[in-house]
C-alpha cells in the first residue's frame, strides 16, 4: 500500500511514476518511508499524501533541507463525499522560490468530527492564520498552536461552515421576536 | 516588558530616560478610513510606540467558497470578482485558468493575448487605487483626485467591454464572454499612449516630496527572509529585492513571449514599496502595448462544444447547438475528478485557486489563495517598536483589499 501510486487517467503522457521523477519526493520517502500513503500525479502537479504523524518532520525538512520556504496555503478539505478512507484531510501547498518548484502535501486526518493535526507554524510562521481559518471553517484542530482561533466566523459561532454536513438551511439568525432581554412575555408571531 | 519597549522607542526615551507608562489599548477599526475595508487592529501602546498589533478579520465574511459548491462553475465565476473587486480581471483569470486546467483545455492564442491585456491593464487600475488612496492617507490629497481620473478611464473600458464597471465576470472558461467591441484596442492604446505624462506627474507629486519621504523612508521594513517565512508574496517581497514574479518564473497565458521587466527594490521600507509598484505601472504598460501589437488573428473562444456556449444566431436553427445550450445552462460542464492549484501574479501577489472536482458539473471544494490575506498578517512584524502614527502608513504599503482576506 506505501508504495501505491495512483495515476489519473486524464494525465495522458506523463506516465512516468512520479516518484521516480521528481527528486524531491525521493528525499522525502528516504526520510519518512512508510510515513508515505501514496503518491498522485494530476495534470502536472504532484501531490504526495503523508501520515500526520510524519508531517512536523517532513515539513521541517522540506523547508530546511530542500529549500521549501514559502507555504502558499493550507486548507482542511472534508472528505465526505468523495471516494476514500478517511473523512478530514489537510492540504499544503509548498513553494521553492529558488528552483520555481510546487509541491502539495495531503494530510489525511481522522474519521471523528475532531480531526487533529500537528502545527507547522514553528516551521513557516505565516501558517498560523492560515492554520485559524481551516479550523474556524472546517474543524481542523492544529495541535502546538497557542494562537488557534476563529477567524472569520463572528464571536459564538457554532460548527464549522465548510464541512459538508453543516446544515446551510438552519443559520440562527441575529434578531429574533421571541423574548426579550428583560423577560417579557413573547410577541404575537 | 514595558520599560525595554520605552526604551527601544528612541533618542527622547534615552534623554528621560526609563519612564513608565500605562500601556494602552486601541481599537483601529472596523470603520476606519485607512483600512481600506472592514478591518479591526487592536494595538497595544506603550505612549507613542506600538507593542502589539493583532489585525482581526471576518467582518466581510460572506462564504463565498462555501457557495461555489452548490453552484456550477459558470455560476460560481462572478463570485470571484466580489472578492477582490479592485482587480476583477484577476480574480476571473485565476479561476477560469484553474478550471481549464482540470479539463485540460487549450485556449486560442488571440484569447491569451486578450486576457493578458485586461490583466495588464487591471494591474494598472488596481495599482492606481493602492497609489490615491495610500497617498491620501500620508496627507497628499491631488495624487488621489489624479489616480482616479485615470482609473476612471480603465472603468469604462471595463464597462464598454464587460457591461459593467467593476465586477466584469468578463472571462470565461474557454474564452471571454463575447467578442470585445470594435474600438477596444484603439480606446487602451489611447489610454496608454496618455498614461507615461501621468504616471511623470504623479512621481512629481511623491517621490521626491520630503514630507511623502519622511514618512515612508526606513518606515515598515521588512527583510526577504520574514516575508518569505510569513508566505508575502507581490510587491510587497519584490520591494525586499527578492525576484519573485509569477509572470515571470512560471508563466502563464502568453507571458513568456512579452518582453518586460521585474522591478525590485532594496530595503523593503514604504518607500521602496511606493517605487515598485510606480515602475510595475509602467511596465504593464509595456505588457499591453506589446499584447496590442501582437494580437494574432483568429478565434476567440475555445473549441469545446461541451464548455462554451455556442454562438446566440446558432440556436435558430441548429439543432445540437441548442442542445449544448441548454446543457450548459442548465446542469453546466462535468469536469473530470482530480484537484488542481492555479496561482497567477495578482496586482498583490500570488493569487491561487485551489479546486476539488468529484467529477460533477459543481466544484467539490474551492479554496482562495487570497494574496492579501498572507500580506495582512505581515503587519506586526512591520509596526511592532515602530510609532503610532507609522501604522497607518503601513497599512496603505500592504494594498490590500478585505473582500478577499474574508472572502
Amino acid at each position: 500500500m506505501a508504495d501505491e501510486i495512483e495515476e489519473s487517467p486524464e494525465s495522458g503522457k506523463e506516465e512516468e511514476r512520479p516518484e521516480e521523477m521528481d527528486e524531491d519526493v525521493r528525499a522525502l520517502r528516504g526520510l519518512l518511508g512508510d510515513g508515505i500513503l501514496g503518491v498522485r500525479l494530476h495534470r502536472g502537479q504532484i501531490s504526495v499524501e503523508i501520515a500526520p504523524s510524519a508531517l512536523a518532520r517532513a515539513a521541517e525538512f522540506l523547508c530546511d533541507s530542500r529549500g521549501f520556504r514559502q507555504l502558499s496555503f493550507l486548507a482542511g478539505v472534508d472528505c465526505l463525499e468523495l471516494p476514500g478512507p478517511y473523512r478530514f484531510k489537510v492540504t499544503y501547498s509548498l513553494l521553492d522560490m529558488e528552483r520555481t518548484k510546487r509541491l502539495r502535501l495531503e494530510v489525511p486526518c481522522g474519521d471523528d468530527l475532531e480531526p487533529r493535526v500537528p502545527t507547522v507554524s514553528g516551521v513557516w510562521p505565516g501558517a498560523s492564520p492560515h492554520e485559524s481559518e481551516a479550523y474556524d471553517l472546517v474543524g481542523i484542530v492544529f495541535e502546538g498552536n497557542e494562537n488557534l482561533e476563529r477567524i472569520l466566523t463572528p464571536d459564538g459561532f457554532e460548527g464549522h461552515p465548510h464541512r459538508k454536513d453543516f446544515d446551510i438551511s438552519a443559520e440562527p439568525v441575529a434578531f429574533s421576536f421571541r423574548g426579550t432581554p428583560e423577560g417579557k412575555p413573547e410577541a404575537a408571531g | 516588558m514595558s520599560a525595554e519597549a520605552g526604551r527601544a522607542a528612541g533618542p527622547d526615551r534615552d534623554i528621560l530616560g526609563p519612564i513608565r507608562t500605562e500601556t494602552m489599548t486601541l481599537n483601529m477599526g472596523p470603520q476606519h478610513p485607512s483600512t481600506h475595508g472592514v478591518l479591526r487592529v487592536v494595538l497595544d501602546l506603550e505612549g507613542e510606540t506600538v507593542t502589539g498589533c493583532r489585525p482581526i478579520i471576518g467582518y466581510l465574511h460572506t462564504g463565498i467558497e462555501k457557495n461555489m459548491e452548490v453552484k456550477t462553475y459558470n455560476k460560481a465565476l462572478p463570485m470571484t470578482d466580489r472578492m477582490d473587486y479592485l482587480a476583477p480581471m484577476s480574480n476571473n483569470l485565476g479561476f477560469v485558468l484553474a478550471v481549464e486546467k482540470l479539463l485540460g483545455m487549450e485556449i486560442p492564442r488571440r484569447c491569451q493575448y486578450l486576457r493578458v491585456l485586461l490583466a495588464e491593464i487591471t494591474r494598472i487600475q488596481s495599482h492606481l487605487v493602492w497609489l490615491g488612496t495610500h497617498a491620501l492617507d500620508l496627507g497628499a490629497m491631488t495624487v488621489f483626485l489624479y489616480a482616479f481620473r485615470e482609473r476612471e478611464a480603465i472603468i469604462k473600458i471595463f464597462e464598454k467591454i464587460s457591461g459593467v464597471r467593476m465586477m466584469t465576470s468578463y472571462f470565461r472558461v474557454g474564452g471571454v464572454a463575447r467578442e470585445p467591441y470594435p474600438e477596444f484596442l484603439n480606446d487602451c492604446l489611447a489610454f496608454l499612449d496618455d498614461f507615461p505624462s501621468k504616471m511623470d506627474d504623479y512621481e512629481e507629486l511623491l517621490t521626491d516630496n520630503p514630507i511623502f519621504r519622511y514618512r515612508t523612508r526606513g518606515v515598515g521594513a521588512m527583510t526577504a527572509d520574514q516575508a518569505i517565512g510569513l508566505g508575502v508574496t507581490g510587491p510587497l517581497l519584490r520591494a525586499c529585492g527578492f525576484d519573485y514574479d509569477i509572470r515571470k518564473k512560471e508563466p502563464y497565458l502568453t507571458y513568456g513571449e512579452f518582453d518586460f521587466e521585474v522591478p525590485l527594490g532594496e530595503t523593503g521600507d514604504i518607500y521602496d514599496r511606493y517605487l515598485v509598484r510606480m515602475a510595475e505601472m509602467r511596465e504593464s504598460r509595456k505588457i499591453a502595448l506589446q499584447a496590442i501589437e501582437g494580437m494574432p488573428e483568429g478565434p476567440l473562444m475555445a473549441d469545446d462544444p461541451k464548455v462554451v456556449p455556442p454562438p446566440k444566431e446558432l440556436l435558430a436553427h441548429d439543432m445540437e447547438a441548442l442542445i449544448h445550450h441548454f446543457k450548459i445552462f442548465t446542469e453546466g460542464y462535468h469536469v473530470p475528478a482530480g484537484e488542481v492549484y492555479l496561482a497567477i501574479e495578482s496586482p498583490r501577489g500570488e493569487l491561487g485557486y485551489y479546486i476539488v472536482s468529484d467529477g460533477s458539473p459543481q466544484p467539490y471544494k474551492v479554496k482562495v489563495r487570497a494574496p492579501s490575506f498572507s500580506n495582512l498578517f505581515s503587519l506586526p512584524e512591520m509596526v511592532l517598536g515602530g510609532l503610532f502614527g507609522d501604522v497607518v502608513a503601513a497599512m496603505g504599503s500592504l494594498d490590500i483589499v478585505l473582500g478577499e482576506i474574508d472572502r
